[in-house]
């Protein structure tokens, strides 16, 4: 596959926008989040969606193809003896047969090659469909089956139980089961949703935090429960895997969950009786995951995609939890909080939203109409130069043989002395070209026979007909190219 | 219930009998029942080393225990030095995996030469004499190995 093939499989509008989309809406948003303070943090995780969302609406407005078609045009010089066989084809008389001369002909071949993007497209959305609903159709048992989680009989950590059964009331959801796995490593995550829910404990946390520590890390995953994180968790790692092969959705989702773990510290903090406790769970669990050795990659990511929070987290842009300073500042400055959403508030983040994807979709069709117009450019030099050396805004298809001329002057080489008239039939009616002499007589070519001259084609409006005479004879309409 | 202490291993790494329970049956004469069930499981199980949900699993079909229950015998038989543990790195991160520092007919060995050697230092010649009397020997050869016996205790005192 030469450069030609590479921009070709990238130029494709179902790959080409998916990519283009995400990338320009990521950069809206990320503007957007970082110059409007106010924006909240819900807001600002379902804002880092919107690029993830544009992919799967471009793959299901233009379906991906999993073939290109590609044409190639060859024009062949054949020296025939005489037309003297299509010349009854021509409607005008009388016919004269034509010496012998040189037929150009334009072979059309066109091949299919596999579209790469077009496959890679069709993976992610299956990837992502077949995610996505494996995922909601699960077991919560299956889940923590793989984690090896272990439910807490009744009578084992009672007051942890009481506590979260007490909170789970506050937040009016359904308290959930209780679990522990045996990883020395401070961790807390949650598994299932809603009434399947199941919050679990490391050992290693259950050593190294107090009480209230342990009541803090148990609010932050209730809240994780509250604010529906499973669902929100599974729709942006399911539009991701759509677009595995763009490494921004990457970035956008776990910005998303970043801000989701933000906002399950706020509420977390709201629920609890001793705030700091919440901070000085996070600093001692940082502190003490900085001594033990890491998971690796491909571990982190399989056991991360079953649950919806983990203390444990990944470091750098894309990690799904946000560095530990800015949870602490994001939890210990009141003012943050105190910043309640307002009605007008809302409305200028909405229409700023909306001004930013307009802008993004302005962005991309001319980016599209700029390839578009090489594209176009490229065909025309490829089919028209050997003919012409001239262009002035034409193009023709070629279709099984016959040619399409669509307004505009073209120049051709030509080697008679006689000046010329020439017919075009418009080519759905027929495959001939009709040329006629001033002399009064006419001669009939098929399509392959290409007039000798320098002509100018004149639509007929209303009619069917196309004329192409000298230029002398007849100026160029102005409306022409 | 009668319980006897014992003396307490000082030696590094030894395995330490704390008690002896006259009314406990087999393993449980030196260790409390849950010890004894963690050790007998441990000594059971086919793969070695083992982690506490392993045993807690396989404890759970027979007897209701949990997990942080099990959790701690373990700890306990770690800190007696009857098991040995160690962290191991695997899919579900970092965690103990345990194995026992003594087969169990060393273990039983072991134990019953705690048990018999406190004896001895405390009551010398009645051990002896106890001993004997549970043989299915004549009285003549009773006698013989009741004077050879205390001759040789007295010997290692």
């Amino acid at each position: 596959m030469g450069f030609e093939g590479i921009l070709n499989q990238i130029f494709q509008p179902y790959f080409y926008y998916s990519v283009i989309f995400l990338v320009v809406s990521f950069a809206c948003v990320k503007i957007l989040t970082q110059s409007c303070g106010f924006i909240g943090q819900r807001t600002k995780s379902l804002l880092y969606l919107i690029p993830l969302v544009f992919p799967i609406a471009v793959m299901l407005a233009v379906f991906p193809s999993t073939g290109i078609q590609t044409t190639y045009q060859q024009i062949k010089a054949v020296t025939v003896a005489s037309t003297a066989g299509v010349m009854s084809s021509f409607p005008f008389g009388p016919f004269l047969p034509l010496p012998p001369h040189t037929v150009y002909t334009l072979t059309t071949t066109t091949n299919t090659v596999v579209s790469v993007t077009g496959i890679m497209c069709y993976i992610g959305l299956i990837a992502g469909g077949l995610f996505a609903l494996s995922m909601v159709l699960a077991d919560d048992r299956i889940a923590r089956k793989v984690l090896h989680v272990i439910l807490l009989s009744p009578k084992e950590h009672q007051w942890l139980q009481t506590k979260v059964v007490e909170s789970s009331r506050k937040l009016t959801i359904a308290a959930p089961k209780i679990g522990v796995v045996e990883d020395l490593r401070p961790n807390a995550f949650t598994i299932g949703y809603g009434r399947k829910a199941t919050i679990v404990f490391s050992i290693g946390l259950l050593n190294i935090l107090n009480k209230d520590e342990i009541a803090a890390v148990a609010s932050h995953e209730l809240a994780h429960v509250k604010n529906h994180d499973f669902f929100f968790k599974v729709i942006s790692n399911a539009l991701t895997t759509v677009s595995f092969f763009n490494p921004l959705a990457y970035i956008s989702c776990s910005t998303a969950q970043r801000e989701r773990e933000m906002l399950a510290d706020e509420r977390a903090v709201e629920l609890l009786e001793k705030p700091s406790a919440l901070a000085d769970a996070l600093a001692k669990i940082c502190k003490a995951i900085q001594n033990l050795p890491k998971e690796s990659v491909l571990v982190n990511f399989s056991s991360n995609l079953l649950v919806t929070s983990s203390v444990l987290h990944r470091v750098g842009i894309l990690s799904t939890h946000p560095r530990l300073d800015t949870r602490l500042r994001n939890i210990s400055t009141p003012k943050a909080r105190s910043i309640r959403w307002s009605r007008r508030n809302t409305h200028i983040a909405l229409l700023l939203s909306l001004l930013l994807i307009l802008s993004a979709i302005a962005v991309s069709l001319a980016m599209v109409d700029l390839q578009l117009n090489f594209t176009a450019d490229f065909k025309a030099t490829q089919h028209l130069n050997p003919f012409t050396g001239k262009i002035k805004g034409m193009d023709y298809q070629m279709a099984s043989g016959n040619a399409t001329f669509f307004p505009g002057v073209f120049t051709v080489p030509f080697n008679g002395t006689q000046p010329v008239h020439v017919l075009v039939y418009n080519p759905d009616l027929t495959a001939s070209i009709g040329i006629s002499h001033e002399m009064g007589y006419n001669v009939a070519f098929n399509t392959q026979g290409i007039p000798f001259g320098e002509f100018i084609v004149v639509p007929q409006q209303d009619s069917s007909w196309v004329q192409m005479r000298e230029p002398a004879s007849l100026p160029a309409p102005a409306w022409i190219g | 219930m009668i319980v006897m202490r014992l003396h307490a291993m000082t030696e590094d790494k030894k395995p330490e009998f704390s008690q002896y329970n006259i009314d406990g049956k087999a393993l449980e004469a030196f260790l409390g029942p849950l010890e004894a069930n963690v050790m007998e499981s441990i000594w059971a199980s086919r793969k070695t080393p083992v982690t506490v949900r392993e045993i807690f699993e396989a404890l759970k079909k027979t007897r209701g225990l949990a997990y942080t229950t099990v959790m701690s015998t373990m700890d306990r038989l770690f800190e007696k030095h009857l098991l040995d543990r160690k962290i191991e790195k695997g899919r579900g991160g970092l965690y103990y995996v345990y194995w026992p520092s003594l087969e169990k007919q060393s273990f039983q060995k072991s134990a019953v030469r705690e048990v018999l050697s406190s004896l001895i230092d405390n009551f010398g010649d009645v051990v002896a004499n106890c001993l004997v009397d549970e043989t299915s020997l004549n009285e003549e050869e009773r006698s013989a190995l009741k004077e050879q016996l205390n001759k040789n205790i007295s010997k290692k005192k």
